[in-house]
């Protein structure tokens, strides 16, 4: 059952196994930011991979450096300083870790210690490589004799086409609280569903189990109700995957202290910021997902994919004001996401963000320019086109694009581009869930509406090639069509200029998610950084912001597009299944926009 | 279903030493199908099942579930959970829940007659809510989705301090997501029916309701920026409590994410009482306990407008020495438990919704919220959101409005509400919250 916690808490949910989370269920688009991976962040898609050896701990050959900032808290702990100084190469007990003596860390340095030991991996690879790997069995993928059994009795009783996807899924999250290392989750998912089309109906079944026993009942649930003799199964062959980013250190090769180690420096980061930090929660996941797609057209693919997110959330008090900022970066690819982007850097930039809210005033409410901070502002292309351009809600006419192919929406500024090649980008993948090689499609070309997003089923129902856009959250759920890295091309303008420009207007710095409904193009995202822009600068930050309005008239509004193009990488909910997901844009101009805030 | 119970007991037993083993475990059977133009468009069975399980040892705490139930497959995570104990922070509070009073008898839970329902008549249950949906009027010009959905699940506990735990509930539900077009404008409107049955769900009721929230807010506009009262359908009522809930815990006090850390035995809602009750007969988050195993019961969070009390866990109680009030929960055995609301609800004041809707004389009377999740923040207590309804003049829904944005800090929303009427109805927003027609004095309404 589709229910979450965020790694705030955001949407803790209690239910019973069971009950539907009508949040997910029937929100029609949710876009969150701040949740770690496609099940909630926490623990439900996660998994583990550490093979530290327990409680000892290998000495690398040289001594390792503590990062600036972390020596001195450090060095109050007695114990660890010792167990630094312990001769390269031997083996030490962790047992003898001492409460650390700074308030800041608490209970936390003997645990670094341990961290800072393990925190080169390259370290733990070189000098004991099987201790830190660990067993990793390779996903038994089915042999064609299998599936093609099952592919048989799927199709035993008619239908068009039947298809097995299996998904092996190991994961692990982490995640720090209080200066605590909370929850240290992992788990193994495994399984394979059905899917049998037979006219306008899709049947699908599933199970945990990967005999050939089970996946024949599975078959032969999916194709109940059907009483039509049996059609044949075209012979299999491999479909060639788009090129991804090669993963560099993988997760599963990385110690959980390695991990750990990058909560804490994050936490101590973000707290060093100030006193006003009254809260950090830093959380890490991992994902390493294969699947294999055999179908009953010959269809048979394969991908193996890694994703690594790290989320820092800082709360900030002062004065009985309360203010929230988070930092939220992954990828498709291993730990060396944190060599780009160091946990400490994470750490500082979500602090002083909590810390500027912390003088924000009331947003004021009414019409106003707004201009979107890069990536961040991918969230409203996301939201207010990519949706209405799926065809599986444009072939329903349940989309405010439907029938309008051709239209021009907005000015020659406006391109639009959903890309599931970008190497190593978070939405990024070899081949989608049903098998389909990832490609790149223009959706809005100069402003003019000329492309859409398609899955095997919709792509039929338009009489159109499938655009690679099939994705599920796992083997329990169907395929529907899906976004992957969406982007609002860069422009020329200087983004400087486009401030300078505005005598009174909102800044949205930071998005902290939206929701859209495609069939009246109305969406709404809350701000969870902005300013106020006057007189061309930005004046002072405000809370309580948010920005409501209609996807095809905000095409419509944008009046400048910056050369300073990013991206933002989140989860993406749609019919209670959950898909990571980037947004991408430069600095941009919306020209008359509503803005809700407290003010009247 | 015993089995699910003996499997449970085994994990238990692979306890080393002093320490400490649960497992969690959940089999259940489900079945979703969609209807769209008159045919089946989808329809999706499974028996997924798998455990959880948390080892606690010297106050660590690590977690790792798995859907492979072999022994094998049990032993690999109980090894898994062990190693990460390692690698969590020690904590005086961590711990396994310990038997206490015996768990009450939460009836209706289970209903029988809803395993001998046949796939053929599900599958004409949502036929029909599309039909209906669809017939319902000219304007409806199509129903993006019609679904029904049900599973009945076993659900087991068992854990090395001796907490053992077994039962069944089932659960159907169905929505209908209707949309009107009158000339350029275009509506949405959602409904659901949730039991523990399909003989308790009415496919007529649902699309007459979602149609007639698509119809009512056809023609809908901006209003100029203004301060007003607000009236909240149950609905959105039942929304604004998952946000609400989310800082009752005492765990997010304890963590200083709380707009109510400090605020215990303050006054913060006028003469309202908040109850919290998982024993509930028919309310959807009714369990006999929570998901550590301990007893479910009943909490008065704001008793006659003070803030009486936060809802613990067995760790959060620990950490100030209380006991758990059986708050814990979990979305599966894929995840830690972690505490929050069971069935959370204001008491009525006593007035129905006719004559809240009187008391508000000229006001917002909000069908849908949009953009809960960013909008709303329980840490800080900000809450601005986007708004569909009608206004309301004397007890008539007048004009209806769109594109419009509400705020007020959410402590003082809590402390203008001044009417909950006697309509409350149960809305599963990840969780589960009583939701009535409410009327809040003043809000900041953004327009024009």
């Amino acid at each position: 059952m589709l229910v979450s916690r965020h790694i705030d808490g955001a949407v803790a949910a209690r239910a019973p196994p069971g009950l539907p989370n009508l949040l997910v269920e029937l929100s029609p688009f949710l876009f969150s930011p701040p949740q770690l991976l496609d099940g909630g962040g926490e623990v439900e898609e996660v998994d583990r991979h550490d093979r530290c050896p327990g409680s000892k701990v290998r000495v690398p050959d040289e001594r390792v450096e503590l990062p600036a900032g972390f020596g001195e808290a450090f060095l109050d702990g007695v114990e660890p300083a010792d167990l630094l100084a312990g001769e390269a190469g031997s083996v030490l007990a962790c047992q003898a870790w001492a409460p650390c003596k700074c308030q800041r860390l608490r209970g936390w340095v003997g645990r670094c210690a341990d961290v800072r030991l393990h925190r080169s991996y390259r370290h733990a690879q070189a000098h004991e490589p099987s201790k830190w790997a660990g067993p990793y069995p390779a996903l038994s993928m089915l042999d064609d004799g299998v599936i093609k059994r099952v592919l048989a009795e799927a199709l035993g009783r008619g239908g068009d086409l039947a298809e097995l996807f299996v998904e092996d899924r190991r994961s692990t999250a982490l995640r720090l609280e209080d200066s605590r290392v909370e929850d240290v989750s992992s788990g193994r998912d495994r399984g394979a569903g059905i899917r049998l089309i037979s006219g306008e109906r899709a049947s699908y079944a599933y199970t945990n189990l990967l005999t050939q026993e089970a996946l024949l009942d599975a078959a032969r649930s999916a194709r109940a109700g059907l009483s039509e003799g049996p059609v044949e199964a075209r012979d299999l062959r491999m479909v060639g995957a788009s090129s991804t980013a090669a993963v560099q250190v993988r997760p599963e090769d990385v110690g959980a202290g390695d991990k750990v180690a990058a909560l804490v420096e994050a936490d101590h980061a973000a707290r060093i910021k100030g006193d006003a930090v009254r809260q950090v929660i830093s959380s890490y996941a991992d994902i390493r997902q294969r699947v294999l797609i055999a179908a009953s057209d010959g269809r048979r693919a394969e991908d193996d994919r890694t994703r690594v997110r790290f989320a820092v959330q800082v709360v900030a008090g002062r004065d009985g004001q309360i203010a929230t900022g988070f930092e939220a970066p992954g990828h498709s690819g291993g730990f060396e996401l944190f060599e780009r982007l160091p946990p400490a850097e994470l750490g500082s930039k979500a602090a002083a963000k909590a810390l500027r809210m912390l003088e924000a005033k009331p947003s004021p409410a009414g019409e106003f320019p707004v201009v979107l901070a890069p990536g961040t502002g991918g969230v409203l292309i996301h939201e207010a086109c990519g949706h209405g351009l799926e065809a599986d809600t444009l072939v329903k006419e349940a989309s405010v694009y439907a029938k309008r192919r051709g239209d021009r929406f907005g000015s020659d500024i406006v391109t639009i581009v959903d890309d599931a090649t970008k190497p190593g980008s978070w939405g990024s993948f070899g081949v989608d869930d049903e098998g389909t090689p990832a490609q790149r499609t223009v959706l809005f070309d100069k402003g003019v509406l000329i492309g859409h997003l398609s899955d095997l089923r919709s792509a039929g129902k338009i009489e159109a090639p499938p655009t690679g856009n099939g994705r599920r959250q796992s083997y329990a759920h169907l395929p529907i069509v899906r976004m992957t890295n969406t982007d609002l091309e860069p422009g020329q303008d200087d983004p400087e200029d486009i401030i300078r420009s505005i005598e009174r207007g909102v800044y949205a710095a930071t998005f902290a998610g939206g929701e859209v409904n495609p069939a009246t193009g109305n969406f709404v995202f809350g701000m969870a950084e902005a300013y106020m822009i006057e007189k061309g600068e930005l004046a002072y930050p405000i809370k309580g912001a948010n920005l409501i309005g209609n996807g095809p008239e905000v095409l419509g509004v944008i009046e400048a597009v910056g050369s300073d193009f990013d991206r933002k990488e989140g989860v993406c909910g749609k019919d209670g299944q959950h898909a990571p997901v980037t947004n991408g844009m430069a600095t941009v101009l919306l020209g008359r926009m509503t803005v809700g805030g407290t003010e009247a | 279903m015993a089995e699910l119970l003996e499997l449970a007991r085994s994990i238990c037993e692979r306890a080393q030493g002093d320490e400490q083993i649960e497992a969690y475990m959940v089999h259940d059977r489900t079945f979703q199908a969609k209807a769209y133009l008159g045919d089946i468009e989808s329809v999706s069975s499974a028996e997924p099942r798998g455990a959880g399980v948390r080892v606690v040892t010297g106050h660590r705490t690590g977690f790792a579930f798995t859907t492979d139930l072999t022994p094998e497959g049990i032993d690999l995570i109980v090894g898994d959970a062990r190693s990460n104990a390692a690698f969590s922070t020690p904590d005086e509070a961590a711990g396994l829940a310990v038997p206490g009073s015996p768990p009450p008898e939460v009836p209706g839970l289970f209903d029988e007659s809803q395993t001998r329902v046949t796939p053929e008549q599900k599958t004409g249950f949502v036929l029909e809510l599309e039909e209906l949906t669809r017939a319902y009027d000219s304007r409806i010009r199509a129903v993006e989705e019609a679904v029904y959905a049900d599973s009945s699940s076993e659900v087991a506990i068992a854990t090395s301090t001796g907490i053992e735990g077994l039962y069944r509930q089932t659960d159907s539900w169905c929505y209908s997501l209707a949309i009107a077009t009158e000339g350029d404008d275009t509506e949405v409107g959602f409904e659901f029916a949730l039991g523990r049955g399909l003989d308790q769900l009415d496919p007529g009721d649902v699309a007459r309701k979602a149609c007639e929230r698509a119809l009512g807010v056809l023609g809908a506009t901006k209003i100029p920026s203004n301060r007003m009262p607000v009236v909240f359908e149950p609905y959105v009522a039942g929304q604004f409590l998952g946000v609400l809930a989310r800082a009752l815990t005492a765990e997010a006090v304890q963590k200083g994410r709380s707009l109510f850390a400090g605020k215990l035995g303050d006054e913060v809602a006028a003469g309202l009482t908040l109850v919290d009750d998982g024993r509930i007969e028919g309310a959807p988050g009714s369990a006999p306990w929570d998901a550590e195993g301990v007893p479910t019961q009943r909490t008065e969070v704001i008793r006659g407008g003070i803030l009486d009390s936060f809802l613990y866990d067995t760790m959060s109680a620990r950490r100030e020495g209380k006991t758990s009030t059986g708050n814990a929960s979990r979305g599966g055995f894929k995840s830690v438990p972690g505490p929050s609301a069971s069935n959370l609800a204001f008491e009525s004041t006593g007035v129905g919704r006719d004559e809240v809707l009187r008391q508000a004389g000229r006001a917002l009377v909000v069908q849908d919220f949009h953009g809960v999740h960013s909008g709303a923040n329980p840490v800080s207590g900000d809450f601005s959101v986007g708004a569909t309804g009608r206004l309301a003049e004397d007890g008539e829904l007048t004009q209806a409005v769109k594109e419009v944005t509400i705020a007020a800090p959410l402590l003082v929303i809590l402390s203008r509400i001044v009417s909950v009427a006697d309509d409350r109805r149960w809305l599963p927003f990840g969780g589960s919250f009583g939701g009535s027609t409410t009327l809040v004095s003043e809000m900041t309404v953004g327009g024009l």
